[in-house]
């Protein structure tokens, strides 16, 4: 955690360069440390470069509303088992008075049952029946007797069919008629195949049991809120049951979740878990690298993360403040340990912290010294020069052991050092075993 | 790092709108969390599709994805947690798309998460001596950046100033001698 704190405001002003030297290099010093900030400020900047006026976040916002309102909105109907029942009692039923319609017609018995099947069973697993019931509200309904178990399904027919010689016998509810209304014929049905992808069913009341069905479905995924029951178990490949948040996830729970992804099939799949040797915690947010192509991915919050490579080269598992580590890449499960650099440097910023806390200083005062260098070097040269060097104190504050880091003009390498060791002498401070000084005037 | 709107009281209304989540699946609550900190997850999209439409469907769908995945976990910082997971939404999702060879290891800025910790003095000279000697191995340009942009605290926009170097080559410069710098010291001390 840092000390300084920036929100998205103060680092638009830092893109528009609104901002003072010396607060600009805070936010970019912050950003060298934190790589959420510097994402942001690279989005900030795509923007700005795009010429577009800032995003609105009304729109985002409102979407956001709407989807957490929607839910609630729609969940009072979904809560509602009786009337779930009466729902699927509802779509068998029209099915089959559309068979029953058919039947009009001749046909083989064959070609009726087959119609029969294809209208009972309504959309199939990787379809979703999107159901207006009022202009401002949607409520989504999933129909798939495949996951019910075969006990209610059967019910569902028997009452079905005491219903279905006069379907009208009886009062229908409001909500019921609504229902009904849009009880999926032909017409009224509109089965939205761009949703195919990811379908998530949880039960708001069992909020541990999440099922994900991917259908391999190449467009966004959408999510659904079902009341299905808890104990269906799904028959589609690539399914993955999560019972408790805690269970590791199998490697086939992982190839689906990876496969959901859109990722083609035939990708090796390589998967791990990145611990600290030492605590054997979970490292999240660590990069694993494939060597072979420079491929970077995260670790997630459990220190989990999930490689789909085409050839097994090797992964490079970089950390802050670890040891970095390569490992084979291998199909299936994999922990790896990173052991804790105990002597880490995690970053040359460090160091000028260091320097800033009780760092040597000239005797003469740095604008005195600095004036002094630059005086008698301008006696040597014309030209621009920048050079750095390295020095120490001995115990007098006498500069020793000056060396040049590095030179803009190697001819003045041997003046500039005989300039401080003859200067002023300095204060000693906690750097001075290891003191940098730039040499370059500025403009 | 956090990143809040001034008026938002910080922290502690994060923890308290994921908890009502948790316990009480509370949408709205969970509603409200994410859009404090929508904004950050668009700039991070658009950071890494460049594309504004893009970036706000991405907002939504990192929304639910977050729904299911936020139960799973055990989220001690909302913000950095929900930075992870909208990175690999985005990493994940150009991959697929694109393909490998677009996604290059420099696109990624290292340094995830920093650890200062408190050292003693001889532990500090040791270090700023092999940093010393990684700085001499550091290519001219990497060096002169580096140590104008940290040693000597010029923003960026001054090194572009003093150096004649573009924009992009002091941010380049700097990012490449960092990270050779630490190469260098993670060799001195295996």
């Amino acid at each position: 955690m840092h000390k300084l704190t920036f929100d998205i405001a103060h680092l638009r002003k830092y893109v528009n360069g609104e901002l003072s030297s010396k607060e600009m290099h805070e936010v970019e010093r912050a950003a060298h440390d934190d790589e959420m900030l510097s994402d942001i400020l690279m989005g900030l900047e795509i923007e700005k470069s795009e010429g577009n006026p800032a995003v609105s976040f009304i729109d985002i916002h409102h979407k956001i509303v709407n989807r957490t309102q929607r839910k609630s909105a729609s969940s009072s109907l979904l809560h509602n088992r009786p009337l779930q029942i009466a729902a699927s009692i509802l779509i068998i039923l029209s099915g089959l008075l559309f068979w029953y319609n058919q039947d009009q017609h001749p046909k083989t018995e064959q070609t009726l049952i087959a119609d029969a099947q294809q209208e009972i069973i309504g959309p199939s697993h990787d379809r979703i029946a999107e159901i207006s019931s009022t202009p401002d509200s949607t409520v989504k309904l999933f129909s798939n007797p495949d996951y019910s178990p075969p006990r209610e399904t059967n019910e569902n027919i028997q009452r079905h069919q005491n219903l279905s010689g006069n379907p009208h016998s009886r009062k229908l509810t409001e909500q019921e008629s609504q229902i009904l209304a849009y009880t999926p014929t032909e017409k009224n049905i509109d089965f939205n195949q761009d949703l195919a992808g990811t379908l998530n069913l949880s039960h708001p009341k069992h909020e541990n049991d999440v099922i994900i069905i991917n259908t391999e479905g190449q467009d966004k995924y959408n999510l659904m809120a079902s009341n299905q029951k808890k104990q269906t178990q799904p028959k589609i490949a690539d399914t993955r049951v999560s019972s408790n948040p805690n269970t590791p996830l199998s490697s086939a729970q992982m190839r689906a979740r990876l496969s959901s992804l859109g990722l083609d099939s035939q990708t090796d799949l390589i998967w791990g878990q990145v611990l600290d040797q030492r605590s054997k915690q979970p490292l999240a947010g660590v990069e694993v690298t494939d060597t072979q192509n420079d491929n970077v991915v995260l670790t997630d919050a459990d220190g989990r993360f999930l490689y789909a490579a085409n050839n097994k080269k090797s992964l490079k598992i970089i950390a802050s403040g670890y040891r970095a580590k390569e490992v084979k890449a291998e199909d299936g499960s994999q922990t790896i340990l990173l052991s804790p650099l105990e002597d880490l440097l995690d970053d040359i910023g460090y160091e000028s912290k260091v320097l800033k806390s009780g760092k040597s200083i000239p005797t003469i005062g740095w604008e005195k010294y600095m004036t002094y260098l630059f005086a008698e070097i301008d006696k040597t040269t014309e030209k621009e020069y920048d050079l750095s060097v390295r020095m120490e104190l001995n115990k007098d504050g006498r500069p020793t052991n000056v060396s040049i880091i590095r030179s803009s003009d190697k001819e003045l390498n041997a003046k500039v050092i005989y300039l401080i060791e003859n200067g002023s002498a300095w204060e000693t401070g906690v750097d001075s075993k290891n003191i940098y000084l730039q040499i370059k005037p500025r403009k | 790092m956090k990143l809040y709107n001034a008026d938002l009281p910080p922290y502690e209304e994060d923890t308290v709108l994921l908890a009502q989540y948790l316990q009480e699946n509370d949408m709205e609550a969970l509603g409200k969390l994410y859009s404090k900190h929508a904004e950050m997850v668009y700039y991070v999209c658009l950071r890494y599709f460049k594309e504004e439409e893009k970036s706000k469907d991405a907002v939504m769908q990192i929304f639910e994805e977050l729904i299911t995945k936020i139960k799973k976990q055990d989220i001690k910082s909302f913000p950095k947690w929900l930075y992870v997971v909208s990175k690999n939404f985005c990493l994940m999702d150009l991959r697929s798309k694109k393909g490998k060879e677009e996604i290059s290891v420099d696109e990624f800025v290292e340094f995830p998460i920093s650890m200062h910790q408190e050292e003693s003095y001889s532990e500090k000279e040791g270090k700023l001596s092999s940093l010393e000697q990684c700085m001499e191995k550091l290519p001219e340009k990497q060096r002169v950046t580096v140590d104008l942009f940290f040693i000597n605290e010029h923003c960026y926009k001054e090194v572009v100033e003093i150096t004649g170097y573009s924009m992009n080559e002091v941010k380049s410069y700097i990012q490449n001698g960092k990270r050779n710098l630490k190469n260098c010291m993670d060799r001195a001390d295996a």
